[in-house]
């Protein structure tokens, strides 16, 4: 029993040494080789849990939930009608004001307004101390704006610094560890609240962006270099970072208070805190350090942000990546090829970004520029994700519009934007950042431009204004995102004496009606569906032609089909192990042949492997999806009936994501609902659903 | 009693949105290890401080360190949640897919896989080894803090901790020695 309880005491020991103050497994194990082996097996379970269940909440949520309790605070104050709301009703305001007026009772309690003041120089220990951090708290609360609460942090940061000097020299040891942990908590905050606004400038400018990522990459890039190639423009860009030079040499000042410190603290446990924040203190330099290379990358890059007013004509960005170790330059101007004209009908081919020239950044785009011959109206961008989650698109290019405009990467797989032109509203020209993609990546924002050049439609090509044929349609164009299938146009007469029409629409297109006749000013309404069951992924642009005795007139189509909506009814390889997808480069993912697209190798490999390892298969035709709705919690949950009547339900989610990933899977689900197989792959003894398969029939 | 006065009042207000600022993620966390759902742990984390804020009084009377009062109070938003959801079986997360296409899909996949395994094991602890390991490895409390939570002595939750441990490597073997440990991304020190 004795010696079970001593072992109990050194697992402890080692499980505080390694999971929290960072020591490796292997060093503590080395000081009981006797238990070698049973503590590693325990710490490495130890570590598995934390790790299973490591997750930091989202900002939105944390912010949210200080929201929620201010808010409560503020309604129990106002409902109990504390004495100070009655007594002081100006300071019922709001609890913020309130605890201000703690404050100053705390200070008339004591004694004398002199009480708090005294109490700032109270250490741990000390009566008045608790004086002090009630004092601390208050200002904490009433900084409203995060640049505050960042200045509140930075100074808290020195007064504990000066408080563990303090405390050491008093034989005061005990409260070493407690002010470490407070130190490095106000370190961490002050460092995110301070590099936040940061990381916003550098977000909203696309081409700095880009190379302050690689600057941030390469911390020994000589800074003076990229200041001598591209002084700061005149009204450049305003970095806030100041703050963050601030804090760096705050955390300068903490550095060696804690070297001194090292011969100072006598305790073990000590020791070990100011080990633990000596880390902690050097990591978090070098995480401002990076913020601030980016920061002088902005200072010092060309002000990126004229390419907005720059006029359509304006050749591409010259010198928009002027870091001399930037990696490639990602701008259009490096390999600007004309896109390949897709004609009307036709899928667009990605070219790809060899891997050679791309750096592994967020994503890789299929195309860096777009040329709009006087005809076309219609193109596609494919981006693949590297290592990015999520991706924005935005363009400038007037008439230009995006389909859709962000959205969420789901199991890699690259996604597809339409890039459609109205040529009612588009200006002629060259724009070298005519389409901006943005994608989140572990570097922080990564941005990438597309070229667009739009021509001016050839003389002999008809305006899109309705011809003279007896007839208008409306609307002129009609465009299916991603899920939309399903949209109606009318047509209008307009020949005096009434006119018969007849529309005429590619076989992927169901028209409700095909032929008819008009009295002037009289409408038919017609419903175009879309089959996309019969239609490779991509961006298809066609049209629906109503031809009169008169003339024709067009209505313009394009259908967006995405690589993971298609349905499995196609045949595809057998086994699905074609060594084709996955390991290849981003030109790979061939729009054509459809079926081929999933399951991708990876997914069968996994599943192969899972199924070893315990997890239960349940494979079935699907039914019915019976269910796709939101569960409160901002998952969506989906409810699936296979054949043999299980039900089984799985939820998908994020609040970000949740709508996106939704129309995803609900679509492919939803395809699979007339009779395609999935494979639902279970964890042990649990109908939890670790992963949905949807397979070739 | 010891909460009347309008100076009490207040204390407890900035107390309270103290203890907020320094423990919310770990709530947090701990309640995720619970619930299985990230979203759901936020709300529910969110949820503990407005108890707090409610029962500020019976943590007084007990006279027990505010830590321990408030993973109890997150202890009881976990059973709380349970017993009115009926404990209905709504699959987490298949992140395992979105996961999947990053720099090496199956390794990730996999890894991910193993931590849903290692999850899955510790719900089939006995309840007394759960909260022991959320207390210790995932709100990141020492064994004594464990022990105020628990009211057990700290010997007590060493002794819980090597059993439950043991038990939870009896149920997942050595796939657990598979898992990487790579350097610490977003997560922090626990």
């Amino acid at each position: 029993m004795t010696e079970r309880r001593a072992f109990a005491d050194i697992l402890d020991e080692c499980l505080e040494r390694v999971l929290r103050r960072g020591e490796t497994a292997d060093a503590c194990v080395a000081d009981y080789p006797e238990h070698a082996a049973e503590l590693r097996e325990l710490l490495a379970t130890a570590l598995a849990v934390q790790r299973a269940t490591a997750f930091t909440p989202s900002t939105d949520a944390k912010r949210a939930a200080r929201l929620r309790l201010h808010d409560r605070l503020d309604r129990l104050q106002r409902r109990q009608g504390f004495g100070i709301g009655r007594a002081f009703p100006a300071l019922a305001m709001g609890h913020r004001l309130a605890v201000t007026a703690v404050v100053l009772v705390l200070a008339l309690v004591l004694g004398s307004t002199g009480t708090v003041l005294a109490s700032s120089d109270s250490l741990p220990g000390d009566a008045l101390y608790p004086v002090k951090r009630v004092a601390e708290r208050t200002r904490l609360i009433l900084a409203v704006t995060e640049g505050q609460e960042a200045d509140v942090h930075a100074r808290l940061l020195d007064r504990r610094t000066r408080e563990l000097a303090a405390v050491t020299t008093r034989g005061r040891d005990r409260f070493v560890p407690r002010l470490a942990r407070q130190i490095e908590d106000h370190a961490a905050r002050a460092g995110a609240l301070a590099a936040a606004p940061v990381q916003r400038v550098v977000a909203t400018l696309p081409a700095a962006a880009d190379a302050a990522a690689s600057g941030a990459g390469t911390p020994e890039v000589p800074a003076s270099g990229r200041r001598d190639q591209a002084p700061r423009p005149p009204g450049g860009v305003q970095v806030p970072a100041d703050r963050l030079i601030e804090l760096n040499q705050r955390l300068d000042a903490l550095q060696s208070t804690l070297d001194d410190l090292q011969s100072a603290v006598a305790g073990l446990g000590s020791k070990a805190a100011v080990e633990q924040l000596q880390r902690s203190v050097r990591r978090n330099r070098e995480q401002l350090k990076g913020v601030l290379l980016q920061a002088d990358a902005l200072h010092f890059a060309p002000d990126s942000a004229g390419e907005l007013q720059a006029p359509p004509e304006s050749t591409p960005a010259p010198a928009a990546t002027p870091a001399p170790t930037a990696t490639p330059s990602r701008t259009p101007s490096t390999a600007a090829t004309p896109g390949p004209a897709i004609p009307p009908g036709v899928t667009p081919t990605p070219t790809g970004r060899s891997p050679q020239t791309a750096p592994p950044t967020g994503a890789v785009l299929s195309v860096q520029s777009l040329r709009f011959a006087g005809d076309e109206t219609a193109k596609g961008i494919l981006i693949r994700p590297v290592s990015a989650t999520e991706w924005k698109a935005q363009t400038r290019v007037p008439g230009l519009r995006l389909v859709p405009t962000a959205g969420v990467f789901v199991a890699g797989q690259a996604v597809e934007v339409a890039v459609l032109l109205d040529r009612l509203n588009a200006t002629p020209g060259e724009y070298a950042a005519g389409i901006t993609i943005t994608t989140n990546s572990p570097l922080g924002p990564d941005s990438m431009d597309v070229q667009v050049t739009v021509l001016a439609p050839a003389a002999a090509t008809p305006t899109p204004k309705p011809a003279p044929a007896g007839v208008a349609v409306s609307p002129r164009a009609l465009q299916f995102a991603m899920h939309e299938t399903s949209k109606t146009f009318t047509i209008t007469g307009s020949a005096p004496s009434g006119v018969e029409w007849a529309a005429d629409a590619r076989p992927f297109l169901t028209l409700s009606a095909n032929k008819g006749k008009l009295a002037p000013r009289e409408q038919a309404v017609i419903t175009v569906k879309v089959d996309r069951s019969v239609m490779a992924p991509g961006i298809h642009a066609t049209a629906v032609t109503v031809t009169t005795p008169l003339g024709a007139v067009n209505v313009e189509v394009v259908v967006l089909v995405q690589p993971s909506a298609v349905p499995s009814s196609r045949p595809g390889p057998q086994d699905g192990r074609t060594e084709r997808d996955g390991a290849s480069g981003p030109g790979t993912v061939a729009p054509r042949p459809a079926a081929t697209l999933k399951p991708t190798p990876t997914q069968r490999d996994i599943a192969r492997e899972i199924t070893v390892k315990g997890y239960r298969q349940v494979e079935g035709r699907l039914t019915g999806v019976t269910l796709v709705r939101e569960n409160g919690y901002g998952h969506v949950e989906i409810h699936v009936r296979l054949q043999d009547g299980t039900n089984v339900v799985t939820s998908i989610g994020g609040p970000e994501g949740a709508k996106l990933v939704k129309g995803d899977h609900a679509a492919r689900l939803a395809d699979l609902g007339g009779g395609g197989r999935v494979r639902l792959i279970l964890e042990p003894e649990r109908d939890r659903v670790a992963y949905v398969q949807v397979m070739d029939d | 009693m010891a909460r009347q006065g309008p100076l009490r009042a207040q204390q407890d207000a900035a107390v309270l949105a103290d203890l907020y600022e320094q423990y919310y993620e770990r709530v947090a966390r701990y309640i995720a290890a619970r619930v299985s759902n990230r979203d759901l742990a936020e709300d529910l984390a969110g949820d503990v401080f407005l108890r707090c804020v409610e029962s500020i009084g019976s943590f007084e009377q007990r006279g027990i360190p505010m830590q321990a009062w408030l993973f109890r109070v997150a202890h009881n938003a976990v059973i709380d949640h349970y017993r009115r959801s009926g404990r209905r079986q709504t699959t987490p997360l298949e992140e395992a897919e979105e996961q999947a296409g990053r720099s090496d899909p199956p390794a990730e996949v996999e890894q991910k896989l193993l931590l849903d395994r290692v999850y899955g094991a510790m719900q089939r602890l006995n309840a007394s080894q759960q909260q022991v390991l959320s207390l210790r490895f995932i709100a990141g409390l020492s064994s004594e803090e464990t022990g105020q939570v628990m009211e057990r002595t700290n010997g007590a939750v060493r002794e819980l901790q090597r059993t439950a441990l043991k038990a939870l490597r009896g149920l997942l073997g050595t796939d657990v020695d598979r898992l990487r440990f790579g350097p610490p991304e977003s997560e922090e020190r626990a």
